[in-house]
């Protein structure tokens, strides 16, 4: 068991004032992984915004290695926080090593700009990742998987304890969907790191997970070990649609889970 | 990769150099580079230059002053041009996005028709721009209160420009148009050839002055280019740094207006280019705009004082060569904005 990272306790969050997600708690320990499943719309972002401090929390409270956060006014991410954005497309043609060595930026000094160290430290990162034959490569001229890759370099470069990442796969094909959710399972165990992961494939969940926070439409949910939270019972109920989940025996022993949608005639 | 970036600014500082150093022989009195030694030699030590005072007046209060406020404000325009580019994620924003240009222009337009003396002005187009951007910032907070998107700030930025033009056009109307209306039109066609000994202080002053932030934050404006809320998760403040990039732009586009008349299309295509050259991060893509936009300003300036045997408006000339020009980038541009 290793050392918990985060613990939410009775957090509400939401705008203006108004809550879209009450009393949520869950905890996060080295190592681990959470996924947080829920249909559209249900405060997935919202969440997640919440814990990067963009968003005041409306109630509750939040334990970053045992010691309580506080929120105060000024935007600001908690130090050991590092957050993994959708892979997008920016505006401007950056190189990927000066993407990834954004990452540097809250180290540095207000005025700096990267130095010959942070560029070093950044080509480890890459290097360590199997990124760094992309290094000089435009950021908007490589593919949609390399681009999430190098998104979670950057976050790494920050040196974080927790990875928050939003959506990691939702657009990717099968093979980066394998490859990215492998290099997630890699830094949680070989790292310690702690990974937050939402995502719309419940599948990606029982693959890699070690905890679910099951978001329900109304703002209530549920946090467990991933078999006793992803059953048909309260997916049907969370998504509002028929589905079963079938059971894989593997050459290893283990047995692996799958969710079947079933589709009305 | 770093090496080669590097010297691609000291050739552009180059360039600039070339760029000034033609400009002095350039005009319409001819001054040969051996007289302008000669004339730079007697200025230093006092003595006399052997040629005609009037090629002293020429060269000292006219040619010199001219060439030094057109490298401010060349150099100005592109780095405001770029900031904002950056700080509104939009590669199709200018200098005068949130109307401070057509502010600057209300103001002066005002100024003349009141037939005020040049300096009051001035000072009110420079308080006009300002005032543009303000109201395009108050009313953008009006709408969204904390969270103020780039989005909604150009195209408020675009209403006000409209309300401010409307003004200039009101204020054309009613002005005389025997000498008003002629002095308000030649006013806002743009030109350097308002810069004199006086202008070139308060010029490089407020330019410098603004110009200092935006090199200083230059890699937060990098990180703040890919979403106000990535940059917050990275440790960059980002309503506070588009706040002083705003306030900065906003400086330099008041300044240059209310001496030298809307000069157009500098802001837009310059970093453009320079992000061809050297690339879309901001440590270099600044300070190779400033130079670029300088160098531009000054052979564009060259070409409005000698092409024709009267003055051609600068403003012109750079909305004719600025206007194809970025057409050109714009088909070349495979590479997204590169």
């Amino acid at each position: 068991m290793g050392m918990n990272l985060l613990k939410v306790e009775g957090l509400a969050c939401g705008y203006h004032g108004k809550a879209l997600l009450r009393d949520v708690r869950f905890s996060l320990d080295q190592g681990q992984i959470l996924c947080i499943l829920g249909p559209n719309g249900v405060g997935k972002t919202t969440l997640f915004k919440t814990i990067l401090g963009l968003l005041p929390p409306l109630g509750g409270s939040l334990f970053l290695n045992g010691s309580l956060v506080s929120y105060r006014s000024r935007k600001r991410t908690p130090k050991g926080i590092s957050y993994v954005p959708q892979a997008h497309t920016p505006v401007f043609p950056f190189t990927v090593l000066d993407v990834a060595v954004m990452g540097r930026t809250a180290e540095m000094r207000p005025f700096a700009t990267p130095s010959a160290l942070d560029y070093e430290r950044t080509r480890q990162v890459l290097d360590g990742f199997g990124l760094l034959h992309l290094k000089d490569k435009l950021y908007t001229e490589i593919s949609g998987g390399e681009r999430q890759l190098v998104l979670i370099a950057r976050a790494l470069v920050q040196n974080p304890q927790i990875l928050i990442m939003d959506e990691p796969a939702s657009s990717l094909d099968l093979g980066n969907q394998a490859k990215l959710l492998g290099r997630v399972r890699q830094l949680s165990r070989e790292c310690r790191l702690g990974a937050i992961m939402t995502s719309h494939n419940p599948n990606h969940a029982l693959q890699v997970a070690d905890h679910v926070l099951l978001l329900r439409p109304g703002g209530a949910c549920s946090f467990g070990p991933v078999d006793e939270i992803v059953t048909v019972e309260a997916l049907t109920a969370a998504y509002e649609t028929k589905l079963d989940i079938l059971q894989a025996h593997k050459e290893n022993g283990r047995i692996q889970k799958s969710i079947i949608l079933q589709i009305e005639e | 990769m770093q090496a080669i970036k590097r010297h691609y600014l000291l050739a552009l500082a180059f360039l600039l150099l070339i760029a000034l150093f033609s400009s002095l022989f350039i005009g319409r009195y001819a001054i040969s580079p051996l007289d302008v030694s000669r004339l730079i030699r007697a200025q230093l030590t006092g003595m006399d230059s052997g040629l005609a005072p009037a090629a002293h007046t020429a060269f000292f209060t006219i040619r010199l002053p001219r060439i030094i406020g057109t490298v401010f404000v060349g150099g100005g325009l592109a780095a405001a041009g770029a900031v904002f580019q950056g700080v509104f994620k939009n590669p199709m924003s200018s200098p005068d996005i949130l109307g401070s240009s057509a502010g600057s222009g209300l103001g002066a337009a005002i100024g003349i028709l009141l037939a005020f003396p040049i300096v009051p002005v001035q000072i009110m187009s420079f308080a006009g721009g300002l005032l543009a951007v303000a109201v395009t910032c108050g009313i953008s907070y009006s709408i969204e209160r904390r969270n103020v998107s780039p989005l909604t700030l150009v195209l408020t930025g675009l209403v006000a420009a409209s309300i401010f033009n409307a003004g200039i056009s009101l204020t054309k109307y009613v002005a005389d148009p025997s000498n008003t209306l002629p002095a308000i039109t030649f006013f806002l066609l743009g030109t350097f050839s308002s810069v004199g000994t006086g202008a070139i202080l308060p010029l490089a002053i407020l330019i410098t002055a603004s110009l200092i932030p935006m090199l200083l934050l230059r890699w937060k404006l990098s990180v703040l280019s890919m979403g106000d809320e990535e940059a917050l998760t990275m440790g960059v403040n980002s309503g506070l740094l588009r706040g002083v990039m705003i306030l900065c732009a906003t400086v330099i586009t008041s300044t240059t207006v209310s001496f030298c008349g809307i000069i157009g299309w500098v802001g837009l295509v310059v970093p453009h280019l320079a992000r061809m050259i050297v690339g879309s991060n901001y440590v270099k893509l600044l300070p190779a705009s400033i130079l670029l936009g300088a160098s531009f300003t000054l052979v564009v300036d060259n070409i409005a004082r000698s092409l024709l045997s009267f003055e051609l408006p600068i403003g012109i000339l750079t909305a004719l060569m600025g206007a194809p020009f970025f057409l050109i980038l714009l088909k070349r541009g495979k590479r997204g904005w590169a």
